[in-house]
Protein backbone atom coordinates (compact mmCIF):
# COMPACT_ATOMS: atom_id res chain seq x y z
CA UNK A 1 0.00 0.00 0.00
CA UNK A 2 1.42 3.37 -0.95
CA UNK A 3 0.90 6.63 0.87
CA UNK A 4 1.87 9.02 -1.90
CA UNK A 5 5.08 7.56 -3.37
CA UNK A 6 6.10 6.17 -0.10
CA UNK A 7 5.72 2.70 1.37
CA UNK A 8 5.54 2.76 5.12
CA UNK A 9 8.08 0.73 7.05
CA UNK A 10 6.64 -1.10 10.03
CA UNK A 11 8.38 -2.77 12.93
CA UNK A 12 6.85 -4.74 15.76
CA UNK A 13 7.65 -5.38 19.42
CA UNK A 14 6.17 -8.63 20.72
CA UNK A 15 5.81 -9.12 24.46
CA UNK A 16 3.27 -11.96 24.59
CA UNK A 17 4.16 -15.65 24.94
CA UNK A 18 3.39 -18.35 22.34
CA UNK A 19 0.56 -19.80 24.42
CA UNK A 20 -1.40 -16.56 24.33
CA UNK A 21 -4.00 -15.88 21.67
CA UNK A 22 -2.63 -12.33 21.63
CA UNK A 23 0.41 -13.75 19.84
CA UNK A 24 -1.78 -15.35 17.19
CA UNK A 25 -3.29 -11.92 16.61
CA UNK A 26 0.16 -10.42 16.24
CA UNK A 27 1.18 -13.08 13.72
CA UNK A 28 -2.03 -12.55 11.77
CA UNK A 29 -1.53 -8.79 11.72
CA UNK A 30 2.06 -9.08 10.54
CA UNK A 31 1.06 -11.58 7.86
CA UNK A 32 -1.76 -9.29 6.69
CA UNK A 33 0.72 -6.40 6.54
CA UNK A 34 3.22 -8.34 4.45
CA UNK A 35 0.52 -9.61 2.11
CA UNK A 36 -0.68 -6.03 1.64
CA UNK A 37 2.83 -5.22 0.41
CA UNK A 38 3.69 -3.20 3.46
CA UNK A 39 7.35 -3.18 4.33
CA UNK A 40 7.76 -4.99 7.65
CA UNK A 41 11.42 -4.48 8.54
CA UNK A 42 11.68 -6.55 11.69
CA UNK A 43 10.18 -7.96 14.84
CA UNK A 44 11.71 -7.56 18.30
CA UNK A 45 10.72 -10.03 21.01
CA UNK A 46 10.81 -8.77 24.60
CA UNK A 47 9.59 -9.93 28.01
CA UNK A 48 7.81 -13.28 27.68
CA UNK A 49 7.66 -12.74 23.94
CA UNK A 50 11.11 -14.33 23.81
CA UNK A 51 9.51 -17.71 24.50
CA UNK A 52 8.30 -17.67 20.89
CA UNK A 53 11.91 -18.42 19.95
CA UNK A 54 12.17 -21.59 21.98
CA UNK A 55 13.34 -24.61 19.97
CA UNK A 56 11.72 -27.22 22.17
CA UNK A 57 8.19 -25.91 22.60
CA UNK A 58 5.61 -28.66 22.44
CA UNK A 59 2.11 -27.31 22.19
CA UNK A 60 -0.79 -29.77 21.79
CA UNK A 61 -1.31 -30.60 18.11
CA UNK A 62 -4.81 -29.20 17.99
CA UNK A 63 -3.67 -25.80 19.28
CA UNK A 64 -2.28 -22.83 17.44
CA UNK A 65 1.45 -23.40 16.86
CA UNK A 66 2.67 -19.85 17.33
CA UNK A 67 6.36 -20.76 17.38
CA UNK A 68 6.02 -22.61 14.05
CA UNK A 69 4.09 -19.74 12.52
CA UNK A 70 6.94 -17.36 13.36
CA UNK A 71 9.42 -19.73 11.75
CA UNK A 72 7.22 -19.85 8.67
CA UNK A 73 7.00 -16.05 8.43
CA UNK A 74 10.75 -15.91 8.71
CA UNK A 75 11.35 -18.50 5.98
CA UNK A 76 8.59 -17.29 3.64
CA UNK A 77 9.37 -13.61 3.87
CA UNK A 78 12.91 -13.34 5.26
CA UNK A 79 11.53 -11.33 8.15
CA UNK A 80 14.21 -10.66 10.78
CA UNK A 81 13.14 -11.99 14.19
CA UNK A 82 15.18 -10.50 17.01
CA UNK A 83 15.12 -12.10 20.43
CA UNK A 84 16.20 -9.72 23.20
CA UNK A 85 19.28 -11.41 24.64
CA UNK A 86 18.80 -10.30 28.25
CA UNK A 87 15.12 -11.27 28.23
CA UNK A 88 16.01 -14.59 26.61
CA UNK A 89 18.45 -15.43 29.39
CA UNK A 90 15.82 -14.60 31.99
CA UNK A 91 13.55 -17.12 30.32
CA UNK A 92 16.12 -19.88 30.12
CA UNK A 93 16.90 -19.42 26.45
CA UNK A 94 20.53 -19.46 25.44
CA UNK A 95 22.79 -20.24 22.49
CA UNK A 96 25.58 -21.42 24.74
CA UNK A 97 24.26 -24.17 26.98
CA UNK A 98 26.95 -25.29 29.44
CA UNK A 99 29.46 -23.15 27.53
CA UNK A 100 29.35 -25.65 24.70
CA UNK A 101 27.69 -23.52 22.05
CA UNK A 102 24.57 -25.64 22.17
CA UNK A 103 21.37 -23.73 21.73
CA UNK A 104 17.74 -24.06 22.72
CA UNK A 105 16.73 -21.19 20.47
CA UNK A 106 15.24 -21.88 17.06
CA UNK A 107 17.51 -20.67 14.27
CA UNK A 108 14.84 -18.47 12.70
CA UNK A 109 15.54 -16.11 15.58
CA UNK A 110 18.60 -13.93 16.13
CA UNK A 111 19.77 -13.05 19.62
CA UNK A 112 20.08 -9.29 19.72
CA UNK A 113 20.78 -6.62 22.28
CA UNK A 114 18.15 -4.10 23.36
CA UNK A 115 19.89 -1.70 21.00
CA UNK A 116 18.17 -3.50 18.14
CA UNK A 117 14.89 -2.11 19.42
CA UNK A 118 16.32 1.38 19.10
CA UNK A 119 17.49 0.60 15.56
CA UNK A 120 14.06 -0.65 14.57
CA UNK A 121 12.47 2.45 16.00
CA UNK A 122 14.84 4.71 14.07
CA UNK A 123 14.40 2.84 10.80
CA UNK A 124 10.68 2.20 10.91
CA UNK A 125 8.03 4.79 10.17
CA UNK A 126 5.86 3.10 12.75
CA UNK A 127 6.79 0.83 15.64
CA UNK A 128 3.83 -1.19 16.90
CA UNK A 129 3.75 -2.90 20.28
CA UNK A 130 1.77 -6.13 20.54
CA UNK B 1 24.13 5.88 15.12
CA UNK B 2 22.23 8.68 13.40
CA UNK B 3 20.15 11.14 15.32
CA UNK B 4 16.46 11.16 14.77
CA UNK B 5 13.79 13.65 15.60
CA UNK B 6 11.46 10.84 16.54
CA UNK B 7 10.69 11.14 20.22
CA UNK B 8 9.81 8.16 22.37
CA UNK B 9 7.35 8.06 25.24
CA UNK B 10 7.15 5.15 27.63
CA UNK B 11 4.04 4.72 29.76
CA UNK B 12 4.53 2.92 33.06
CA UNK B 13 1.25 1.41 34.14
CA UNK B 14 2.27 -1.32 36.60
CA UNK B 15 3.23 -1.29 40.26
CA UNK B 16 6.91 -2.06 40.87
CA UNK B 17 7.34 -5.53 42.32
CA UNK B 18 4.85 -8.22 41.38
CA UNK B 19 5.67 -8.03 37.73
CA UNK B 20 8.91 -7.30 35.95
CA UNK B 21 7.28 -4.57 33.88
CA UNK B 22 8.77 -1.72 35.87
CA UNK B 23 12.29 -2.97 35.40
CA UNK B 24 11.75 -4.02 31.80
CA UNK B 25 10.41 -0.54 31.10
CA UNK B 26 13.39 1.14 32.70
CA UNK B 27 15.79 -1.02 30.67
CA UNK B 28 14.08 0.18 27.50
CA UNK B 29 14.19 3.81 28.64
CA UNK B 30 17.90 3.56 29.40
CA UNK B 31 18.77 1.91 26.10
CA UNK B 32 17.03 4.69 24.16
CA UNK B 33 18.82 7.20 26.37
CA UNK B 34 22.17 5.55 25.81
CA UNK B 35 21.62 5.86 22.05
CA UNK B 36 20.87 9.56 22.57
CA UNK B 37 17.24 9.23 21.57
CA UNK B 38 14.79 11.61 23.18
CA UNK B 39 12.74 9.65 25.67
CA UNK B 40 10.05 10.80 28.11
CA UNK B 41 8.52 8.76 30.88
CA UNK B 42 4.88 8.77 31.84
CA UNK B 43 3.51 7.16 34.99
CA UNK B 44 -0.19 6.35 35.20
CA UNK B 45 -2.54 3.99 37.07
CA UNK B 46 -0.57 1.65 39.36
CA UNK B 47 2.60 2.81 37.61
CA UNK B 48 2.60 5.81 39.93
CA UNK B 49 3.60 3.47 42.76
CA UNK B 50 7.00 3.09 41.13
CA UNK B 51 7.91 6.66 41.99
CA UNK B 52 6.72 7.10 45.52
CA UNK B 53 9.26 7.81 48.19
CA UNK B 54 10.47 5.59 51.03
CA UNK B 55 9.82 2.21 49.49
CA UNK B 56 11.94 -0.61 50.92
CA UNK B 57 12.27 -3.31 48.28
CA UNK B 58 14.94 -5.12 50.25
CA UNK B 59 12.20 -6.16 52.70
CA UNK B 60 10.93 -8.52 50.01
CA UNK B 61 14.28 -9.54 48.58
CA UNK B 62 13.90 -7.21 45.66
CA UNK B 63 16.91 -5.47 44.28
CA UNK B 64 16.55 -1.76 44.81
CA UNK B 65 16.12 -1.06 41.13
CA UNK B 66 14.69 2.24 42.23
CA UNK B 67 18.32 3.27 42.55
CA UNK B 68 18.50 2.70 38.81
CA UNK B 69 16.24 5.71 38.42
CA UNK B 70 19.35 7.71 39.21
CA UNK B 71 20.71 6.52 35.84
CA UNK B 72 17.94 8.45 34.12
CA UNK B 73 19.73 11.67 34.89
CA UNK B 74 22.98 10.28 33.50
CA UNK B 75 21.28 9.71 30.14
CA UNK B 76 19.50 13.05 30.18
CA UNK B 77 16.11 11.50 30.63
CA UNK B 78 14.51 14.29 32.57
CA UNK B 79 11.03 14.53 31.14
CA UNK B 80 9.21 12.52 33.76
CA UNK B 81 5.49 12.94 34.14
CA UNK B 82 3.04 11.52 36.59
CA UNK B 83 -0.74 11.52 36.39
CA UNK B 84 -2.35 13.58 39.15
CA UNK B 85 -5.61 11.67 38.95
CA UNK B 86 -3.87 8.34 39.42
CA UNK B 87 -2.12 9.73 42.52
CA UNK B 88 -5.36 11.08 43.95
CA UNK B 89 -7.24 7.85 43.29
CA UNK B 90 -4.62 6.09 45.38
CA UNK B 91 -4.47 8.75 48.09
CA UNK B 92 -0.81 9.36 47.37
CA UNK B 93 0.96 12.60 48.22
CA UNK B 94 3.27 14.06 45.60
CA UNK B 95 6.40 12.78 47.35
CA UNK B 96 8.71 10.96 45.02
CA UNK B 97 11.92 8.97 45.18
CA UNK B 98 13.47 11.02 42.39
CA UNK B 99 13.59 14.70 41.48
CA UNK B 100 12.24 16.20 38.27
CA UNK B 101 8.83 14.57 38.42
CA UNK B 102 6.16 16.76 36.90
CA UNK B 103 2.62 16.20 38.11
CA UNK B 104 0.12 16.66 35.27
CA UNK B 105 -3.63 16.64 35.43
CA UNK B 106 -5.53 14.27 33.16
CA UNK B 107 -5.82 16.62 30.17
CA UNK B 108 -2.22 17.79 30.32
CA UNK B 109 -1.01 14.20 30.73
CA UNK B 110 -2.83 12.99 27.62
CA UNK B 111 -1.85 15.97 25.49
CA UNK B 112 1.78 15.69 26.52
CA UNK B 113 1.91 11.93 25.96
CA UNK B 114 0.36 11.98 22.50
CA UNK B 115 2.86 14.47 21.11
CA UNK B 116 5.46 11.70 20.87
CA UNK B 117 6.05 9.65 17.74
CA UNK B 118 6.64 6.28 19.34
CA UNK B 119 4.69 5.27 22.43
CA UNK B 120 5.40 2.07 24.35
CA UNK B 121 3.59 0.90 27.44
CA UNK B 122 4.66 -1.49 30.16
CA UNK C 1 -1.51 14.64 14.51
CA UNK C 2 -3.78 11.81 15.57
CA UNK C 3 -3.15 8.57 17.38
CA UNK C 4 -4.58 5.12 16.88
CA UNK C 5 -5.38 3.29 20.10
CA UNK C 6 -5.26 -0.51 19.95
CA UNK C 7 -7.37 -1.79 22.86
CA UNK C 8 -6.75 -5.47 23.55
CA UNK C 9 -8.07 -6.09 27.06
CA UNK C 10 -11.48 -6.16 28.70
CA UNK C 11 -12.42 -3.25 30.97
CA UNK C 12 -14.23 -5.77 33.11
CA UNK C 13 -10.81 -7.27 33.88
CA UNK C 14 -8.23 -4.45 33.83
CA UNK C 15 -8.22 -0.68 33.75
CA UNK C 16 -6.29 -0.41 30.47
CA UNK C 17 -9.31 0.85 28.53
CA UNK C 18 -10.09 3.40 31.24
CA UNK C 19 -6.49 4.64 31.02
CA UNK C 20 -6.85 4.87 27.25
CA UNK C 21 -9.95 7.00 27.57
CA UNK C 22 -8.16 9.24 30.07
CA UNK C 23 -5.51 10.24 27.51
CA UNK C 24 -7.43 10.07 24.26
CA UNK C 25 -7.86 13.19 22.12
CA UNK C 26 -10.95 13.95 20.06
CA UNK C 27 -9.31 13.32 16.68
CA UNK C 28 -7.93 9.90 17.70
CA UNK C 29 -9.08 6.46 16.58
CA UNK C 30 -9.96 3.44 18.73
CA UNK C 31 -9.69 -0.14 17.52
CA UNK C 32 -11.10 -2.90 19.70
CA UNK C 33 -9.40 -6.23 19.16
CA UNK C 34 -8.77 -9.42 21.13
CA UNK C 35 -10.53 -9.15 24.52
CA UNK C 36 -10.90 -5.42 23.90
CA UNK C 37 -14.01 -6.40 21.95
CA UNK C 38 -15.81 -6.99 25.24
CA UNK C 39 -15.59 -3.24 25.92
CA UNK C 40 -18.43 -2.67 23.46
CA UNK C 41 -20.74 -3.71 26.25
CA UNK C 42 -19.00 -1.91 29.08
CA UNK C 43 -20.28 1.36 30.58
CA UNK C 44 -17.01 3.01 29.48
CA UNK C 45 -18.00 2.56 25.83
CA UNK C 46 -20.34 5.51 26.28
CA UNK C 47 -17.27 7.64 27.06
CA UNK C 48 -15.72 6.50 23.80
CA UNK C 49 -18.90 7.47 21.96
CA UNK C 50 -18.89 10.85 23.69
CA UNK C 51 -15.24 11.64 22.95
CA UNK C 52 -14.65 10.14 19.52
CA UNK C 53 -16.64 10.46 16.32
CA UNK C 54 -18.28 7.12 15.42
CA UNK C 55 -16.40 6.85 12.15
CA UNK C 56 -13.19 6.58 14.20
CA UNK C 57 -14.41 3.68 16.35
CA UNK C 58 -13.56 0.22 15.05
CA UNK C 59 -13.72 -3.42 16.04
CA UNK C 60 -11.97 -6.38 14.44
CA UNK C 61 -14.81 -8.45 13.02
CA UNK C 62 -13.24 -11.89 13.47
CA UNK C 63 -12.36 -11.14 17.11
CA UNK C 64 -15.92 -10.03 17.90
CA UNK C 65 -17.35 -13.04 16.12
CA UNK C 66 -15.09 -15.43 18.04
CA UNK C 67 -16.52 -14.00 21.25
CA UNK C 68 -20.20 -14.02 20.15
CA UNK C 69 -20.23 -10.23 20.33
CA UNK C 70 -22.76 -8.77 17.97
CA UNK C 71 -21.67 -5.58 16.33
CA UNK C 72 -24.06 -2.68 15.83
CA UNK C 73 -22.63 -0.64 12.99
CA UNK C 74 -24.30 2.48 14.34
CA UNK C 75 -21.85 2.31 17.24
CA UNK C 76 -18.71 0.91 15.69
CA UNK C 77 -17.31 -0.10 12.29
CA UNK C 78 -16.03 -3.59 11.58
CA UNK C 79 -12.53 -4.25 10.30
CA UNK C 80 -10.72 -7.13 8.73
CA UNK C 81 -7.07 -7.49 9.73
CA UNK C 82 -5.98 -6.23 6.31
CA UNK C 83 -8.11 -3.14 6.80
CA UNK C 84 -6.63 -2.75 10.27
CA UNK C 85 -3.11 -2.72 8.82
CA UNK C 86 -4.19 -0.08 6.30
CA UNK C 87 -5.65 1.97 9.09
CA UNK C 88 -2.40 1.68 11.04
CA UNK C 89 -0.53 2.96 8.02
CA UNK C 90 -2.87 5.89 7.63
CA UNK C 91 -2.31 7.02 11.19
CA UNK C 92 0.96 8.56 12.26
CA UNK C 93 1.32 6.55 15.40
CA UNK C 94 -0.30 4.09 17.70
CA UNK C 95 -0.37 3.11 21.33
CA UNK C 96 -1.33 -0.37 22.47
CA UNK C 97 -3.41 -0.90 25.59
CA UNK C 98 -2.85 -4.46 26.79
Amino acid sequence: MHVGNFVKKLAFVITTPPSSNLTATAINMITAAIKSNLNVIGVFFYQSGVLNGSEHLALPNDEYQAHLEWQKIHSDFDLPLHLCATAAEKHGLTDDINDQKMTNINNAFTLSGLGELVELNVNADHLIQL
Amino acid sequence: MSQTDKSVAIINACAPFSQANAKDSLDVALIFGSYEQTVSLYFQADGVYQLIAEQQPESIQQKDFLKTFAALEFYDIDNIYICKNSLEQRNLPAKFCIDNVQVLDRDEFGMSLLQHQTILRF
Amino acid sequence: MSTLHLVRTSAFQTNDFEQCLNVIQSNDTIVLLDDGCYNLNHDLWQQALDKIVISALYIVAAHAQARAISVDDREVSSLSLEALMSLICETEKSVTWQ
